[in-house]
């Protein structure tokens, strides 16, 4: 452990006040998606119907298939915090990569289903296709089902891209045990708490985009 | 965390009640439950996530400084959904009444807003 700063009574008060600072900023997280959270809650109470037609047009077990691998990863992730308390360098890199592993896995999977929405002219825009008949009779129609996928691409798009940054900081953690001294356990544990907090997103994600289509 | 070293079984049985639970999810929105379908996967999504908290991010273990921070960002997320949710539940509501208010207490002086002969327009 490095040297304690003068303004700390411990090295356990420090590592208590770096781990704070970690909540506070994942406090400002939750109000960052919760203010898209809720925007999806208003529009979904407006165009029910639509965001139903339009959310069946999602693949559920793409979308379940992804759940299980970032529930995976979160499981690797506190194995390599356990790993880092033990002192193992050699656990932890393992689980490290592996974490990395489950979550370019997802990001892969996810890219795919882009790649097939784009195709299918599901992204909003001009190019939007949305024909009569995926309304399957409803009161769904091409500007509200539109909202739904502008609410997706948003919503999973900044969930992807916390996703990118929390692999950074994971390779930066296994470079580092690969090469110079392990890192500290703090940081693994910190790096962690984010990592898990992107997993939590995804599992209200997961329903609200992929499964309230298939009964209104 | 130092009781880290004794967990692993601890992790593995969460690790397998998200993936169970994740099954449960998908088999609960197959069956038609009315309105109460996004209840259930909300409610199931809320203990996924509370297992998360407790278990992968150590908040059983965690001072009560770290459990108020947590209970603060539930709280704004609370109050930032829930009270708007409230407004645009009622909305439609609040306006027949006021609508329907307008028409039986002001002695039928209140044209309709598009009315050619009616308010300050009539005088062009």
């Amino acid at each position: 452990m490095r040297a304690v700063g003068h303004i700390y009574a411990d090295a356990d008060h420090q590592r208590e006040a770096a781990r704070l600072a970690m909540w506070l900023f994942l406090v400002t997280e939750v109000l960052l998606f919760g203010g898209l959270f809720l925007a999806y809650a208003v529009y979904r109470w407006q165009y029910p119907a639509s965001f139903a037609a339009a959310s069946r047009k999602l693949d559920l077990w793409l979308g379940a298939i992804n759940t299980l691998v970032l529930i995976g990863s979160s499981l690797t992730m506190v194995l390599a915090h356990q790993a880092a308390e033990l002192r193992r360098s050699a656990a932890l890199a393992i689980f490290l990569a592996a974490t990395i592993l489950l979550g370019g896995t997802f990001l892969g999977i996810k890219s795919a289903e882009y790649a097939h929405k784009f195709h299918e002219h599901l992204v909003p825009g001009t190019h939007f296709v949305w024909s009569t008949a995926d309304a399957q009779g409803s009161a769904a129609d091409a500007g509200s089902a539109q909202i739904f996928f502008v609410l997706y691409f948003v919503l999973t798009g900044l969930h992807a891209s916390h996703m990118i940054i929390g692999m950074l900081v994971l390779l930066v953690l296994l470079v580092m045990t690969l090469t110079a001294a392990q890192p500290p356990a703090l940081s693994v544990e910190l790096a962690g708490l984010y990592w898990h907090f992107v997993d939590i997103v995804w599992i209200f994600l997961f329903p609200l985009l992929y499964l309230i289509g298939l009964h209104v | 965390m130092t009781a880290a070293a004794h967990s692993t079984g601890r992790y593995l049985l969460v690790f397998a009640a998200l993936v169970v639970l994740t099954l449960v999810t998908v088999g609960a929105a197959q069956v038609d439950l009315g309105g109460a379908n996004v209840g259930v996967a909300l409610a199931i999504a809320g203990f996924k996530a509370s297992l998360v908290l407790l278990f992968f991010m150590h908040a059983s273990t965690s001072s009560r400084l770290i459990w108020g921070t947590i209970g603060a960002a539930c709280l704004w997320l609370v109050l930032l959904i829930g009270l708007t949710m409230v407004e645009v539940a009622t909305r439609s509501q609040l306006r027949a009444a006021a609508a329907n208010h307008s028409s039986t207490h002001s002695l039928g002086a209140v044209p309709p807003p598009d009315s050619p002969a009616g308010g300050f327009a009539s005088g062009r």
